[in-house]
Formats: C-alpha cells, structure tokens, sequence
C-alpha cells in the first residue's frame, strides 16, 4: 500500500452464506418460496440473498427441485 | 482392509517415532544395537534421529539386511514383492510358517528388533488425517514427525513379545520400513523358482536333514509347460472403469452396511449390478460376488471411505493421477489386507472373534513366487496352489475342511490379477490355465513408478453429436478414466467404452472442480476428430446455468461506508465481486491486502452475535450499534421496525416498531417465541408488553366497551362503607379504585336514591 493513502472504512463479515445471481427473477423465485422462510435471512442487494449460517443445503436441495443447478463456492476452513 | 494404510505409508516416519516412543529403555537400547550399532548408549531421541539417517543410507541397509536371520530376511522379500510396506502380523507369521520355519513368531520378532519393521502404534494425525470431504489423502511431509500429546501418557513396552501379548485395542499392525524393501529388489531370490521345481521344499525345511527330500526337489529338468498360443495380456484398465462405475452409483448414495457387516438389501442390489459384475471379456473364471470385491478395491485405494456404517464415495486418489504402474499396484496389494471377500467363497462378513483370514498370506506368497520365475517361463496355477496346500499353517496338516479346499489360486489370477494386466495369460496342451508376470506385472514387482513403454495413444475419444463418448481402450489410464467419469454416465465398457454425457454428469463435473472450459479442453484435447459445435454449445449451455446461481457458503462480505470507498477499494486492487452499493463478496480471505483498511467491525457468523441494539424506555424505539451490527440484522431489522428518519432526511440507526412492523413479520411466519428469542439475541431482553400487544393483539379476544359512571367519595372510608352495602353493591358494576365505584348509567337513578336515603349529597352528574 501507498503510505500515502488513507485506510479505508470497512466492517468485515467472515463466513457469511451468501446467495448470488444476476438474474432478478431467480433471486424473487428463491425469496417467494415460502418452504425456505427459515433459511433465508433476507435480501441484501438487489442481486443477493444472504442465508442464514449452515442453512445452504435446503436452499440448494430446492434449487435442484426448481431446475436449476446452483455452483456452489466452498471455503476450506482457515 | 489395513485401517488408513495409505496414510501410515506417507506418515511411516511418524510411525518409527512413536514406535521408540512407545518402546521401554530396554527395547529402544535392543533396536538401536541392531539397527545403529552404536559404540556408546543413545539416549531415545537420538536413537530416533540416527535411525531416521540409517533409513536414507543404502549401504548400511543392505548391510542390516544381510544381519538378519534367513527367515527374517525370507519374510522380507515376500513383502517386498508384494510391495506392500502395512501388515497385520499374524499375515506375516503365516508367511514365516509357509516358509518352512517353525517358530514364526521369533522370525517377526527378529525383524522388529532389527528396527528395519515396526509395530503401529496410530497417532492422531495418522488416524484423522486432515482432509476436506472431498479432498484426497492428505499427504503430510515425509520428513516432519509430528508429537501426538497422548503418547507421553501411554505405557512403554519392555519386549515385543509384551508387545504380541497387548497390543491395545487396534490389534497387531506392523509397517516395514519402505527403503528396505526397495533394498530387497533385485536381491537373489531366497524362495525357490517352483516353475522349475514344483515339489520344492519350503526353504525353511530344506536344511533340515530330517525332513526327507520331496521328490521334485530332486528333479531340476522337470519342464516347465507350454501354452499352445501365445499368452493375452489386458491394458490393466478393467477395475479402474469398474470402480469409477461404482464411485458414479455411490456418490449421492453412500452404501451402508449392518452391524453385522452385511450391506443393506438395496446396496447388495446396487452391487450386483449386471452392468457392475459381468464378467470381463475373455476372462475364463467366473469371481464370486464381484460387486462386493469391487467395493472392498475401491475402499483399499481410497476411492471409498468408510464412515461409521456407511461407505462414502471420495475423490479420486492422487495414485491415479501418476500413472498405471503405482495405481495397479495400490489395487493389488488390496489381495493381501484380510477382508471380507476371498476368491473361494467371494464375499463372507467377518463375525468378530472368528476372522480367521489365511488368504492375504497365501496369495502373496502366490504373487512373490511368479516374482522369482524365470520372465519367459510359465506355470499353472495349480502347481503354486499345491505347494501353498502343503505348506500354509491355513491348509495343511489333517483337520482342514474339505470346502476349505476348493481351488481359489486360478479364479484369483485369472479373476482378478490378470484384468489388471499384470499377468499373461495361455492356455496350455492339457487345456490348463498357465501364468506369468506381463511387463506391467515386473514393472509393479519392481517398485518402479513409471509406466512401461507403449505406444501413446493420446486421443483416444469419439464424441458423437447424440451426446454419447466412445473411449477406445488403447489410451485409456486411471487418470482418463477417473475425468471421464467426473463428466460422463459409464453405459458401457467393452473394447470401446461408452459414456452419455447429461446436464446431470456435466453439472457433477462442474461441481468436483472442473470448469466449462477444462472439459471442453480435455474432450477437444483427445478427441480422434473435432466435437460437434453442437456438444460444445450444449455443455456450455449447461455450464452457463449453471454459474446462473451461486452459492457462497463461507464467503467474506466487505461492507464499507459508502459507494466511493468501495470503488477506491477496488481500483487500490481488491479482488472481489460487488453484490450492490457498498457491499463486496470475497471468497479467499488471504487474497485480500487488509493493510488498505480501517477495519470498523468484524463479524464471525458462525458465532453466536452478541447484543447489538438498544431499547428505548418504551420498548418501541431501537438504537442499532452499528460496529456490533451484522448483516443479518440489516435485513431483519427494515422488517421488524420501520426506520426513523436522520436529521435533514438522512439514514440514521435508529427504528419504530410499529403495529404494521409486527403485522409484517406475522405475515413471514414469525410467532412469538421468534420474536422473543429474537428480542434476546438482539437485544439481549424480552420484548416490552408494547411489543407483545402489537405483535398479538390480533389473537387477543375482543376488548369489552363498558359505559359506566363513577361515583368518587371524599375519601376511602366511605367507599369501603358503600362497597359493603349490599343494596348499593348490587347497583354497582366494579371498585375501579380506593374512592371510586363505577355504575352502569340506567342505574344512576337507583344508585342516587340509596345515597339520598343516607342522606349523602352528590355533585356532578
């Protein structure tokens, strides 16, 4: 870094379940579906659902169910 | 099968210091006499390190092997044929009693103490090797041995024969020291060529003068058989395209077995599945239980884990990758770990306390005698099945079940060994099987890890524009094989191999790690004529809906102050993908340069948040913390509160719950103990009844509207004297207070006329 640069503000949220698509439909599929009510937290962007943590594997089950085949991001643990 | 024997061959230095660890100062002080000759007493540490040189020297260790007894050193070079460093001792003992010597025991022992072998005293890091379900073994550094904290507690063994008599609960597992055997390759064999002397002596018999000579011993020109044609050979793919099959039926669906150890009805039937067990093509013996066998090869190498009751499908092992020579191998040494299969009965769960297993022993005894023929010779396989019946503690001597008897020798070879490709195979004049070891089998004998030369096919697939993979055999490898089956459904395997591919497979794929361009590299990388533009386009279709949807499920969220921050952020080199506004998502922490921010919160949530809003005196207004707050609660709370505006309209931190808020979250299924557990994480209190009678006052039963006039006294006195009154009581509705009676209004006149008869004055109403 520039030592000359200020630090930028920034609050860090580490192993957040996120879900992510560019396709608004999807993204109001999943939120309407009222099975997931428990997994989902809510919605954070326009493009995202965050998850409630270690609730993926139900939404991923319904994605399945719904046609759809999600890829799926995996962090090995730190 | 040996438990994590792959593992304790990558950690065997770990094993050899926590062997001396475990070894009391009077067999540490016997070991190092033997193994390091040393002129003065080494403390145990020392001991371990100078061992630890001794095994990279191979002077010294063809020196310590030429120091050991020859039954010790016989017992060697049956291991080191059979490549296999992982032994339960009693297979060893076997071996040492087939041998001809009678105390097989003192043969084991003095290989121990010759600290060229090693009891396996598992350590924790070799009994749960770190690994990601889907991850391979994880190989730790040869050279590093790590401490397992339970070992400074454990007892110390002051023989091995303390050691034979308690062995713990994880029994007698004994490991050799890898560079040994390689020392042992290339030696003069110790056993005899029995292609050339069928009735030879067990070398332990054959210097004992009171034993009376066989007559083949006698007889050096017995010839050795002719095959009437030239012997067949296989590509050695068959078990690997077989394995991968099972590993494609497994992997959603893990096989489970009882506490018998019998799989459960519906796996048996996945087991013997036509397409799994039919025979390979011009393989003369009929396997018992294939299926079954398969599964067992497919634990052994690693293919498959056993979890408790349940056999999961893994990734394919890292030997597969390195080619078929060391992949082969790992499949081979599967027929000297006891298991619940043998090649007379097929597949027979062990019962504990009666797992007698002599098959392991036999059959690498049966492997290190083709090791010690001449290349170009042959040999039936009953000729080596008679002298394994004469002289295995398993089958000779009286007593020995007749159905015990049955020949298992030719179905084992010509069953399992030569699919493999590791032996030929030819029919001789009396139309018996013949045998002998092909390149590959020699090439496995060796310890080499290279592949023998042939002509490289490197493309070797036909992609057809109905989605189906033709895969002539020619080029296949575990490797192939093993991508092959991560893209494709196995619908045959013949000469040529056919796969389907399907959005299922490719989607598979895509999920084990490949990409859409990986498998359009390898499909293009060897495939005899271009892939149809439309199979291309349909599995980049597939791909792209793939990346349609992603989930992240352990991802770092960036959120900064503003929309320019994150902007600074990236332009300064942050890799992220931006969700909106002011939010990025990170999926490698480490690739993150933390030296460019100001961290003003830091949220784990796999850990409980702790309180981060506070209650105003109503119970209505919240204050968000904002460098407590999390996302979770970014998306709740515009749900459970409705926002209170900043000064000049700008957003500020601070929220009403309203009646309409608690409709809301009525609406999204919430009920009370939600909202309460909700309450107390978040604010670490109970909601306020304020909250409560918004939240329920639906469901509260309908408030009674009472018109009433009250009637107040000077003082309480007076009211308490009216209250007793029965007559005025009974005009009365209820004492709303310590002066005051309310009174229905149609009752007022009454009411009135009993204060009049007192004479008590009233104003007002």
């Amino acid at each position: 870094m520039d030592p000359g640069q200020s630090r930028i503000p920034v609050k860090v949220h580490r192993r957040v379940c996120i879900l992510r698509s560019d396709d608004a439909t999807i993204i109001e599929e999943v939120l309407s579906r009222k099975k997931l009510q428990n997994e989902i937290a809510g919605r954070l962007t326009p493009s995202s659902i965050l998850i409630r943590p270690g609730r993926t594997e139900p939404i991923i089950a319904e994605l399945l169910k719904l046609g759809h085949t999600p890829k799926i991001i995996q962090r090995p643990p730190l | 099968m040996t438990p994590n024997s792959q593992s304790l061959i990558t950690n065997w230095p770990i094993c050899v210091a926590e062997a001396f660890d475990r070894y009391g100062d009077d067999l540490v002080e016997v070991v190092s006499t033997n193994l390091l000759k040393p002129r003065a007493k080494l403390t145990r540490e020392i001991t371990k390190e100078k061992a630890l040189e001794i095994f990279s020297n191979p002077v010294i260790l063809d020196r310590r092997i030429l120091g050991l007894e020859t039954s010790a050193q016989m017992l060697l070079e049956v291991a080191a044929k059979s490549q296999k460093t992982v032994w339960f001792m009693g297979n060893l003992i076997e071996i040492a009693l087939a041998l001809g010597w009678k105390d097989g025991v003192a043969t084991v022992v003095n290989l121990l103490e010759s600290g060229l072998a090693y009891p396996v005293f598992k350590t924790t890091e070799i009994l749960n090797p770190a690994q990601d379900p889907f991850e391979a073994l994880d190989p730790k550094p040869a050279q590093s041995p790590v401490i397992s904290p339970h070992r400074q507690t454990s007892n110390k063994y002051q023989s091995f024969l303390h050691w034979v008599a308690s062995p713990g609960i994880l029994g007698h597992t004994i490991f050799i020291v890898p560079n040994a055997l390689q020392r042992m390759i290339g030696r003069e064999p110790g056993l005899p060529d029995i292609s050339q002397f069928p009735k030879a002596k067990a070398p332990g018999l054959a210097k004992d003068d009171t034993v009376p000579p066989d007559e083949g011993d006698s007889n050096p020109e017995n010839p050795t058989p002719v095959p009437m044609f030239p012997g067949i050979v296989t590509d050695g793919c068959e078990w690997f395209i077989r394995i991968s099959l099972l590993w494609q039926k497994t992997l959603k669906n893990p096989l489970r077995l009882t506490q018998a150890g019998e799989y459960f009805k519906k796996d048996q039937d996945r087991l013997e599945d036509p397409q799994l067990v039919s025979p390979p093509s011009d393989c003369p013996v009929t396997v018992p239980d294939l299926g079954y066998w398969i599964a067992q090869m497919a634990e052994g190498v690693g293919v498959f884990e056993r979890v408790d009751i349940e056999v999961h499908a893994r990734s394919f092992p890292e030997s597969w990758e390195k080619g078929k020579t060391g992949a082969l191998r790992a499949l081979l040494q599967c027929s000297f770990d006891p298991s619940s299969w043998t090649p007379q009965d097929g597949w027979k769960p062990q019962v504990q306390g009666d797992s007698y297993d002599p098959f392991p022993s036999a059959l690498a005894i049966a492997w290190a005698f083709l090791g010690t023929m001449k290349p170009n010779a042959w040999i039936p396989s009953a000729v080596i099945e008679a002298w394994i019946l004469r002289n295995h503690p398993g089958w000779s001597g009286a007593g020995v079940r007749p159905s015990r008897k049955k020949p298992f020798l030719e179905t084992w070879l010509a069953g399992i060994v030569w699919p493999m490709g590791l032996v030929e195979m030819a029919k001789g004049k009396e139309g018996q099987l013949l045998f002998r070891l092909s390149e590959l089998g020699w090439l496995v004998l060796s310890g080499a890890m290279g592949d023998p030369e042939t002509r490289v096919v490197p493309k070797m697939l036909l992609i057809q524009p109905n989605l189906e993979i033709m895969a002539f055999r020619q080029g296949l490898d575990p490797s192939i094989i093993a991508k092959l089956s991560m893209i494709g459904l196995w619908k045959a395997f013949g000469p040529a191999c056919v796969l389907q591919l399907t959005p299922d497979s490719v989607y598979r794929a895509l999920e084990l790690g490949e990409s859409f361009e990986s498998v359009r590299n390898f499909l293009d990388g060897h495939s005899t004529r271009p892939v149809p533009q439309t199979i291309i386009d349909q599995v980049g279709s597939w791909a792209s809906k793939r990346e349609r949807v992603v989930i992240h499920s352990s991802a770092m969220v960036l959120e900064f102050t503003s929309g320019p921050d994150l902007e600074e952020a990236l332009g300064r080199g942050l890799m992220a993908v931006r969700l909106g506004e002011r939010h990025a998502l990170v999926d490698n922490e480490e690739s993150v340069d933390f030296r460019m921010f100001r961290l003003s919160g830091s949220r784990d949530y796999r850990i409980t948040p702790e309180p981060c809003i506070r209650v105003g005196p109503d119970g209505l207004e919240l204050f968000v913390e904002e460098s407590k707050s999390d996302l979770l609660l970014e998306t709740e709370i515009p749900v459970i509160s409705d926002p209170l505006p900043g000064k000049n309209g700008a957003i500020s931190n601070r929220f009403r719950i309203t009646p309409g808020s608690m409709g809301r979250i009525r609406e999204r299924g919430w009920t009370l103990e939600t909202l309460d557990h909700w309450f107390r994480l978040r604010t670490g209190e109970a909601p306020k009844p304020a909250v409560k009678l918004f939240f329920l006052a639906r469901a509260r039963k309908p408030i009674e509207v009472i018109p009433s006039i009250l009637f107040q006294a000077e003082d309480e006195e007076t009211t308490d004297g009216l209250w007793l009154w029965q007559e005025f009581k009974a005009v009365a509705l209820e004492r709303v207070g310590p002066r005051t009676i309310s009174i229905h209004p149609d009752r007022v006149g009454q009411a009135k006329e009993l204060l009049q008869s007192l004479g008590l004055k009233w104003t007002g109403y």
